[in-house]
């Protein structure tokens, strides 16, 4: 049981950079992004194809993954220029709407299959403080609390994590510090969909991947993103890694139906508990 | 027996007390005013009146029950109902609609009937001087109009208490004469009328009794021009003692 | 507060409300009396299902709430009627019958729990609904067989006086039942939009906080218009369980089940009666007819452009536009 609830705590860390850019996303532009999934799954195919052609280690093709969602979300930011208000309500529908585009091209380019980027080094058994771990969920920890890490101190150390701070909190009060909240806006959406396409590689080599399999990382990235409050990393870590401990829990001790529950249940229960927050956004100025 | 009480009402928000032990008693039939400076907790005690805030402490009474846990539109039925200030007319709905409303939903034993709504609606659209208008949409009035829809949409439930958030802003000196002219008669045919206002000159000849609000507590009550002159309700408003 | 993304539109003018009722009564006889082939008659009766699902999701739309799980209310309707019948041997109807009512009973549930939501929440919480029960029904293998679904469901019994048991004939009444549960909703849907009942769901999608201050019990509107709404997705996925004889998780609860009524409404346009009947027959047979030899991928990508489309240029769907460009035209509707 042990093993198991190591396991999820590794998949934890990786929830929490997943959970990222979405979190990022939200705080600052107010855009729900629905297709946040799916281009996690897009960075994940990307991973895989490169991994199968040219055997580059998934950590390896985080940057080529990163590229092609990047650009999808710049492509995507004069639709969501166009919507008026209410903005984040027609804001998640529009994201839905582009979710399933995505889903559709992926489908037709990748046909629905599932896959996987399985690297055998990364199945060996690693022991550790007392507990058996594939070494891959191992990796994908370290590398994805070392994200994390570079986010944190992005957030906090510099010039931009200021501007993207005063942005998520008043709009109009950084424009009259000087800060443009349309330009931020254009940075933090690209910032997003690069983290979101960076992640890919790392969940294809720990999860399935398949067309409609967005759903699941998207709902974890709303869960954590509720869970930890608007505009706060460490908490995103922090939740992230008890949902993953709860799920390997749920996992272990009731099968699998109650492994997939968690998400959503505690979904339901966030919005419940802060869904005041949720709608009630700030108008965009 | 007060047609509404206020008893020991403490609302906190985070640890800052709104309102910090408010008591205030409404009778039918009498135009009170309550003023105070922004901040004052005015609004506060209104949200408590009507339904939208539970108070931290304390209760309201009306007629004599406990209505502190009881729903906004329960209490709308019950007859109490209000304005808002900043105005909430369904913007893509007409006038004669946005009263209607009203008239279906809130009044006591409602007559559904749909000659008499129609004919009620109309009526409180032709005393507010709105009739002109009764079928454009309400997103296209102006501040001051919307003013009076707002009363006209708070009359159409034939309340016993009338809460009324600063209305006579963004009005002419005229459109302020006639809607106090207008509260004064509604006095007269027995509504109870709590009335929230900065424009104090208004005041003066129309509300009964005036009640002062000053960081949560009450700093005066009594009769207008004993209220208006005493020095903390002057110094709450111009932050120093008169001279 | 409800927040709607959609400005709606009361239906455009007198002469359109009366073609409504009338040309969809006109256009639902068509197959019975055209004789259609059995093709077109299948298209037809998919239609009328997709088309019952749709109208059933503009209702508590009109209240702002826009739900993006009403693959729930489809899949306890498939799963309910489904179960009767094959394993209860109960008549189809009855089935039926216990498919509204179990979907009736999700609604409530939906209602309890993200009934007071914001909008965007609400929307959010019903998808993790209808997720969950896809979740459940996938691996609660002795109730559901799980992903080996459920075979062999009996089909609509027709009394045989009326059609000499042939499979055509009973095809025929398959399709006149969807298209009955169609016509009946959109009267029902009629009938709501000139009582106070319709002023009050209008009233809550503008100012949920207003309405309630006039005297309208929001919580109760809103529980019963998905209640309702609940109702007639639970009818129009008992349907869908006889019509093709077979179910599992995916087919009935899966996503596409919450996202078509949704998509379909809108770009007809939810803020009229015909709105979702329209946007039904428009997606769907331009999906099976025009885009045909497409390869799956892209029919869910017209289905997101379709989305995507409405929310940037048509906010009102077609009806709402054409509604609006004919009032401008003539002045007469």
């Amino acid at each position: 049981m042990l093993d198991a609830a190591a396991s999820g705590l590794m998949t934890g860390a990786l929830y929490a950079l997943l959970a990222s850019g979405f979190a990022l996303v939200l705080s600052v532009a107010r855009t729900f992004n629905l297709a946040h999934g799916e281009l996690i799954v897009l960075g994940g195919y990307v991973g895989e194809y490169l991994w199968r052609t040219a055997g580059l280690s998934p950590i390896a093709s985080m940057p080529f993954a990163a590229l092609p969602c990047g650009a999808l979300v710049l492509a995507s930011r004069p639709l969501l220029r166009r919507l008026g208000e209410p903005f984040v309500l027609r804001a998640l529908v529009l994201t839905f709407g582009l979710s399933l585009m995505l889903q559709g091209a992926l489908q037709d380019a990748f046909s629905a299959d599932l896959r996987m980027i399985a690297v055998p080094a990364w199945e060996e058994g690693i022991g550790l403080l007392g507990v058996r771990l594939p070494a891959g969920r191992l990796i994908v920890a370290a590398i994805s609390v070392g994200l994390l890490l570079v986010l944190y101190l992005l957030w906090t150390r510099t010039y931009l994590g200021k501007s993207l701070r005063a942005v998520s909190q008043d709009r109009e009060a950084a424009c009259l510090a000087g800060i443009s909240p349309r330009r931020v806006d254009g940075i933090v959406l690209l910032l997003g969909g690069l983290l979101a396409g960076a992640v890919g590689p790392l969940f294809a080599a720990v999860h399935t991947i398949s067309p409609a399999a967005g759903l699941g990382p998207v709902t974890i990235a709303i869960v954590l993103t509720i869970l930890a409050g608007i505009g706060r990393i460490g908490g995103l870590l922090v939740g992230g890694l008890l949902l993953g401990l709860a799920e390997a829990m749920a996992g272990w001790f009731g099968g699998a139906m109650w492994h997939d529950l968690i998400p959503l249940g505690l979904l339901v229960g966030l919005l419940r508990w802060r869904g005041g927050g949720l709608g009630s956004a700030p108008n965009r100025s | 027996m007060a047609l509404c009480e206020v008893l020991g009402a403490v609302k906190r928000f985070g640890g800052v007390a709104a309102l910090d032990g408010v008591n205030l008693r409404l009778e039918s039939a009498a135009i009170t005013a309550l003023i105070g400076p922004n901040g004052s907790g005015k609004t506060t005690l209104l949200n408590l009146l009507g339904g939208q805030l539970r108070p931290s402490v304390g209760s309201v009474r009306w007629r004599g029950e406990d209505i502190t846990r009881w729903p906004v539109y329960r209490r709308c039925r019950a007859g109490i109902t209000r304005t808002f200030q900043v105005a909430q007319p369904f913007l893509d709905l007409s006038l004669l609609e946005n009263v209607r409303l009203g008239v279906l939903f809130g009044a006591p034993a409602a007559s559904r009937a749909r000659h008499e709504v129609a004919v009620r609606a109309r009526q409180l659209l032709e005393d507010l001087g709105l009739s002109a208008r009764a079928n454009t949409h309400a997103g296209d009035l102006s501040l001051g109009d919307l003013k009076r829809l707002e009363l006209a949409m708070a009359l159409s439930t034939r309340p016993s208490l009338l809460l009324v958030d600063e209305i006579l802003a963004a009005q002419s000196p005229s459109s302020i004469e006639s809607l106090l002219a207008y509260l004064r008669a509604l006095r007269t045919q027995g509504l109870a009328i709590l009335l929230v206002e900065h424009r104090l000159q208004a005041l003066m000849r129309t509300a009964d009794r005036v009640v002062a609000l000053h960081q949560g507590h009450i700093i005066a009550e009594g009769v207008p021009e004993a209220v208006l002159r005493t020095p903390a309700v002057v110094e709450a408003y111009l932050g120093e003692p008169p001279p | 507060m409800s927040l709607s993304p959609i400005p709606c539109l009361p239906v455009t003018g007198p002469l359109l409300r009366r073609l409504g009722g009338v040309g969809l009564a006109l256009v639902g006889l068509a197959p019975v009396v055209l004789g259609l082939p059995d093709h077109l008659l299948y298209l037809a009766t998919m239609t009328a299902l997709l088309a019952l699902l749709a109208q059933s999701w503009n209702l508590p739309a009109q209240a702002g709430l826009i739900s993006f799980g009403h693959a729930a209310f489809f899949g306890v309707g498939a799963y309910a009627s489904a179960l009767l019948s094959q394993r209860g041997h109960v008549s189809p109807w009855l089935g039926l019958l216990a498919a509204a009512v179990a979907a009736a009973i999700t609604g409530w549930l939906a209602a309890r729990i993200a009934g007071d939501l914001p909008g965007p929440a609400f929307s959010l919480a019903t998808l993790a609904l209808a997720e969950a029960l896809r979740v459940i029904a996938l691996h609660w293998i002795g109730l559901t067989e799980g992903a080996s679904g459920l075979v062999g469901i009996p089909g609509l019994p027709w009394p045989a006086i009326i059609g000499a048991e042939s499979p055509r004939t009973a095809r025929i009444l398959d399709y006149c039942a969807a298209a009955f549960l169609l016509g009946v909703l959109y009267a029902i849907a009629t009938w709501i939009r000139r009582r106070p009942y319709g002023l009050a769901l209008e009233a809550i999608r503008q100012a949920e906080g207003r309405a309630g201050a006039l005297g309208v019990n929001t919580r109760r509107v809103k529980a019963s218009v998905l209640i309702l709404s609940a109702a007639f997705s639970g009818l129009a996925g008992g349907l869908y369980a006889h019509l093709f004889h077979w179910l599992d998780p995916t087919s009935v609860f899966g996503i596409h089940l919450s996202v078509m009524p949704l998509i379909m409404a809108m770009f007809g346009g939810t803020g009229t009666l015909l709105g979702p009947v329209v946007g039904a027959a428009v997606l769907y047979l331009a999906n099976e007819l025009v885009f045909q030899g497409l390869a799956p991928g892209a029919h869910l990508w017209l289905y997101g452009a379709a989305i995507v489309l409405v929310m940037v240029a048509l906010p009102r769907g077609i009806l709402g536009w054409l509604g609006g460009w004919m009032e401008r035209g003539h002045g007469l509707v």
